[in-house]
């Protein structure tokens, strides 16, 4: 009985462990502080379980740098990470894993301070 | 201790003995048998038989008062267990079904310079930016994959010199 006791509540804590949200520095960029931003258009997208978060910037090296700033606190649970400098800009890529799935976050820099960041996944990850 | 060798005699002890292994005693009758094994020093089979008999219906007397203490916890640990079931059932109950609402609750918000689109333009917008993010994976992917390539050929190049 002691022992289907512990089985039990292993399963529930692993339940609310397993389904604890990501919580992740990128999805603070998302809260409204750029919404009336006229160098930013913001993307918010979910469809047939999928989640999509885009933010494009023109112009704009402070919030390119907020966004950077935001992807590098998030590198240390990343799974996956790369960096590279290509002939149109800067990229950077992170793979988060969380409730089982893959939550993937870019950042493409162009050279005059403008950008493309998101981040996409499915929305069971976000949960 | 002696004062029963002198009430009963060897017979009439025996006597009660087989009264007892026959079940003719009341219950009082046989406590009383019983502390008069106790005192007595008298020995033949049957009176030994009948003191094996109250020794193994002691302990299973013991037995059944642990018995009894044993399902009360159990019975404890059940409902325990039921209840925790239950709560288990009803979280994942709630949280499936809050997952299932969620999931065909599809909407699109689009902001371009400060101000929100309408749903037409919002899902174009969304739509591009998703190509946008598929191209970005693919030319990561891509890139990797090249230098994963130059990685390979440095190896072999420095295994070829060994």
């Amino acid at each position: 009985m002691k022992r289907l006791i512990i089985i039990l509540l292993s399963i529930f804590t692993a339940i609310a462990v397993f389904a604890k949200p990501p919580k992740l520095n990128v999805e603070n960029l998302f809260d409204g502080r750029f919404n009336n931003n006229k160098s930013v258009t913001i993307s918010i997208y979910k469809n047939n379980g999928n989640y999509y978060r885009g933010i494009t910037v023109k112009n704009n090296p402070d919030i390119i740098n907020k966004i950077a700033s935001a992807i590098e606190k998030d590198v240390p649970r990343a799974s996956g990470y790369s960096d590279y400098q290509g002939s149109d800009g800067q990229y950077t890529s992170l793979q988060i894993i969380n409730n089982g799935e893959t939550i993937y976050i870019g950042l493409q820099r162009d050279r005059h301070g403008g950008g493309f960041f998101f981040i996409q996944g499915k929305e069971k990850a976000f949960k | 201790m002696k004062h029963y060798d002198n009430q009963f005699t060897i017979e009439e002890i025996e006597r009660l003995c087989q009264l007892y292994l026959d079940c003719q005693l009341s219950v009082l009758e046989e406590t009383e048998l019983e502390y008069v094994l106790t005192q007595c020093d008298f020995k033949s089979p049957i009176i030994n038989e009948t003191k094996e008999l109250m020794s193994i219906s002691h302990s299973v007397k013991f037995a059944e008062t642990r018995k009894t203490r044993g399902s009360f916890w159990t019975w404890w640990m059940s409902t325990a267990a039921c209840v925790a079931i239950a709560l288990g059932t009803f979280t994942l109950f709630h949280h499936f079904n809050n997952s299932n609402k969620n999931s065909n609750n599809d909407y699109c918000i689009v902001y371009v310079s400060g101000k929100r689109v309408n749903d037409e333009e919002a899902h174009k917008i969304a739509e591009a930016d998703v190509a946008k993010m598929q191209q970005f994976m693919q030319t990561v992917n891509e890139q990797k994959a090249q230098e994963e390539a130059k990685v390979e050929q440095f190896m072999n190049h420095i295994n070829q010199s060994k």
